[in-house]
Order: C-alpha cells, then sequence, then structure tokens
C-alpha cells in the first residue's frame, strides 16, 4: 500500500518549470544545427562532386557552342566561295557571248 | 470573307514573283567527266553566304546586297577528256523546262561553242537567268533564281575574279580605234 501511495505522489500531474517550453526549443535548434554542420564536414566530397559536375557541364556547353560557331563559319565561307565561282563561271560565258555578239557586229 | 479575298490576291500577287528554279541533275554525267564543278545554294545558304562578305568594303557590301536577294545559285559544269561524252538532249530537256515568261536573250553559234542566254522577265524585272554553255568537250549549266540588279551585278565586273565585261569590250574597242 505503500508503495502506490508513493507511485501517486512521484507520478502526480505537474507543471512544468518556468522555461521549460524554450529550453526544449533551444534543444531542438542546436541538434538540428549540429546534423547539418556534421553532414558538411563529414561529406566534403559531395560538395566538390557537385562543384565538378558544374564545371563539366559549363566546359561541355562552352566547347559545344564553340565547334557549332565554328562549324557555322566554315560552312558561311564555303558558301561565300561558291557563290564567287558560281559568279566567276556565270561571267566568264556572259562574256564569251559578249566576245561573241561584238565579232559579229564588227 | 474579307480576309480570304485578301489572302487570295497575296497569292496572285506572289507567284508571280517567285522565280523559277530548273532541275539541272544530269544522274551518270558527273563520272564520266574529267572535271566537275557542281554549285547548289538555296535561298538558306545565300543568306549564310551573305553575312560572310564584309559590310566595310564597297565591292563586298554590293555584293551582300546582290547575295541577299537571291533564292538559288545552280552552277552544273562538266569537262571531258573526248568530246561528244554528252549528249544535246539534256540541253533540250533543261530548255523544255523554261516557262513563257522567260525569254532568249542571246544565242551564239559556232564551231567551237554554242552559247545561250535566257532571262525569266517579270514586267521589267529579272528573276531568273539561265546560261548554256555547250563546248564540245565541256558542257556548262549556270541557273540564277531571284531577282537579278544588272546594275548591282555590273558594278561587281573585275572583283572577286567576276571577268570585267564592259572593260573588255571597251579596250577592244580602243585597240580597232588604234589600228
Amino acid at each position: 500500500m505503500d508503495i502506490e501511495r508513493e507511485l501517486k505522489t512521484v507520478l502526480r500531474r505537474q507543471r512544468p518549470d518556468a522555461g521549460f517550453t524554450e529550453r526544449v526549443m533551444a534543444a531542438v535548434r542546436e541538434a538540428d544545427h549540429r546534423r547539418q554542420t556534421s553532414s558538411i564536414s563529414t561529406q566534403p566530397w559531395r560538395a566538390w562532386r557537385a562543384v565538378a559536375a558544374a564545371v563539366l557541364l559549363t566546359a561541355f556547353l562552352g566547347g559545344w557552342a564553340a565547334h557549332e560557331a565554328a562549324q557555322r563559319r566554315a560552312e558561311g565561307e564555303q558558301a561565300r566561295q561558291e557563290v564567287l565561282i558560281a559568279l566567276r563561271i556565270t561571267g566568264e560565258k556572259l562574256r564569251s557571248a559578249q566576245d561573241h555578239v561584238r565579232q559579229i557586229n564588227n | 470573307m474579307r480576309q480570304s479575298i485578301f489572302a487570295a490576291l497575296i497569292l496572285i500577287l506572289a507567284v508571280p514573283v517567285s522565280a523559277q528554279r530548273l532541275n539541272l541533275d544530269f544522274p551518270g554525267l558527273a563520272e564520266r567527266a574529267t572535271e566537275t564543278v557542281d554549285v547548289t545554294l538555296d535561298a538558306q545558304m545565300l543568306r549564310l553566304a551573305a553575312k560572310f562578305f564584309s559590310g566595310r568594303d564597297s565591292d563586298e557590301r554590293a555584293m551582300r546586297d546582290v547575295v541577299h536577294r537571291l533564292e538559288g545559285i545552280y552552277v552544273r559544269s562538266y569537262e571531258f577528256e573526248r568530246s561528244g561524252e554528252y549528249d544535246m538532249a539534256l540541253v533540250e530537256r533543261v530548255k523544255r523546262q523554261l516557262g513563257p515568261s522567260w525569254k532568249r536573250m542571246v544565242t551564239v553559234k559556232s564551231k567551237r561553242e554554242n552559247v545561250e542566254v535566257y532571262t525569266d522577265l517579270r514586267g521589267e524585272s529579272i528573276v531568273g537567268l539561265l546560261v548554256i554553255s555547250a563546248e564540245p568537250r565541256e558542257l556548262t549549266l549556270v541557273n540564277i533564281v531571284g531577282p537579278i540588279d544588272l546594275d548591282k551585278l555590273g558594278g561587281l565586273e573585275g572583283q572577286f575574279g567576276i571577268p570585267r565585261l564592259s572593260a573588255k569590250i571597251q579596250k577592244k574597242a580602243e585597240e580597232k580605234e588604234n589600228e
């Protein structure tokens, strides 16, 4: 019977001390911060891997854009040369016809 | 209704302006030739080529203006080791493609060479040019599609390796006067 009474005394409902909520929240924040810090400090390769991926992607995209620009430039230069060849041939043939006409007129 | 009429009007007006591209494909001819020039430049390639003529130099600028407005340049030139390697029916096949707006401007027939020049005239504008040069050992066809400004083209004589037509004539005239 004494045990029952003692248990009732020990387990009776009590109001928490002043500042209990603040202490609990502070403990939660501290635990959270500790977890974040430990994740970066114990796994730095994750951050480096992200940086390396970004650098590689940038290099790849830059290289691809440069290659495209060079190819476009080469195509443009070739088209320019072909225009000149075409106009040269046209000019030669027209000149030939013009020469013949001139000879006939003379 | 009004929109339909407007669209129809645009179509009617647009059709005569569009120039005609001729079929200059001669299967098997290139294999028989010792030397071949094949230039195929559609409107897209001509726009690209036009960007590669500098805007600073006046000759380049003139060339850029001419090229930018064209819709196509097609050149087929074949040189053979012996005469009689090509059939004149090929030339006739090309000429049969010419519509009623095409006019023959020049015909030169000689033992050495036959040259014919046709232009596609729409009103006072030339929107197409066909040059046929048939020699015993050489066949050349040039088809230029699009508005051709002869004044601007004339301004390019002597530039970029394009023969100076008027100067040659002038020189010959001077030689004749001196005689």
